[in-house]
């Protein structure tokens, strides 16, 4: 034993801890973090697979579903487990690619009824989740609760990914104040997703993630990137608070978690 | 009288263009003759989403697709 570290550990994260922006004291503020991951699909993947690998020592993962062949062009954190649960099949994973990390699953939706009570015990929220109804419902919590959020999204070959501190920075809401009508924008079920898209924005919400454990770097606070593969662009979007956000605004019509706020369409 | 708009989109790829639009022009009628569907998009001016209806002046524009997916 060195420090808090056993010999395996210092083997393991050696890499981490030679970094002087990380070092051992970085090391053990992520050994002791809690990550709750929204979804463990196409961004959900990467995220608990860097996540773990990271030695970030508790992670929470939310989903409801059950690995479908269909995932696997690039959910990579679920080979061979086709008809397991998602959240067992990434706990799985977890478990053999580091020992450290505690895995808590939660095998159901995120709901208005539920979210609070589950996101409470977290330092950090990641949404990679699919739909809009769970986005609004997440971005709402976390800034009713001022919880750090690392936002990301996909569809065909482009991906945005954003940072949210709520009290420093502008929310998702004050991007997109309403979810559009249902049936306007297709999902990646319907449209299709490049595979290896979510790699890429899930790794860099993982990258964020880690940096505001770390308290290092700036983070997208602000800043909203946006990915297109087929042109190999990032392209930096600026994005401000907006004072009539519902969610963050000056006189915010969202004080509460009401469940009729986030049906499908989304009525906020 | 025209007004120069450099217009950078981002919804199903990246592209940007410079153009110009009839002064009193709204953000909708801009979207209209881009043919981009306003339920889908926001159009971002100085970092902040504008009200559709309002007037698109001299400036640098961003449209933003909105998207879901995980």
């Amino acid at each position: 034993m060195i420090g808090g570290f056993n010999n395996e550990q210092i083997r393991r994260y050696s890499r981490h801890i030679i970094l002087q922006e990380v070092g051992g004291k970085g090391q053990e503020k992520l050994l002791s973090s809690k990550v709750l991951c929204i979804g463990a699909g196409g961004l959900g993947s990467p995220i608990i697979q860097y996540l773990a690998a990271a030695g970030v020592g508790t992670i929470g993962i939310v989903d409801d579903d059950v690995v479908d062949l269909s995932n696997l062009q690039r959910q990579v954190i679920h080979g061979g487990n086709v008809d397991v649960p998602k959240v067992e099949s990434a706990k799985q994973f977890v478990n053999k690619l580091n020992p450290d990390v505690n895995v808590k699953t939660y095998n159901h939706r995120i709901t208005p009824e539920n979210i609070l009570d589950i996101i409470k015990d977290y330092d950090i929220v990641v949404d990679g989740s699919d739909n809009f109804a769970t986005r609004y419902l997440v971005n709402d919590a976390c800034v009713l609760t001022g919880k750090p959020l690392s936002h990301g999204s996909i569809f065909r070959f482009e991906g945005q990914v954003t940072t949210i501190l709520p009290n420093e920075g502008p929310c998702y809401r004050c991007l997109f104040e309403h979810a559009p009508p249902a049936g306007m924008v297709p999902s990646c079920q319907e449209a299709g997703v490049i595979g290896v898209l979510p790699g890429i924005i899930g790794v860099i919400q993982a990258t964020e993630v880690v940096k505001y454990l770390l308290d290092l770097g700036e983070l997208l606070v602000g800043r909203m990137i946006y990915y297109d593969a087929t042109q190999m662009t990032f392209d930096e979007i600026k994005i401000r608070k907006n004072p009539t956000c519902p969610a963050c605004g000056e006189n915010p019509k969202i004080t509460t978690i009401e469940a009729e706020n986030y049906q499908e369409t989304c009525t906020l | 009288m025209s007004i120069k708009v450099n217009l950078k989109v981002l919804a199903g790829g990246t592209s940007e263009q410079t153009i110009e639009v009839e002064e009193n022009t709204t953000y909708e009628c801009l979207l209209d003759d881009l043919e981009i569907n306003q339920e889908t998009v926001i159009v971002l001016k100085d970092g902040q989403a504008v009200p559709l209806d309002g007037t698109v002046t001299s400036s640098d524009l961003t449209i933003l697709k909105i998207v879901s997916g995980g």
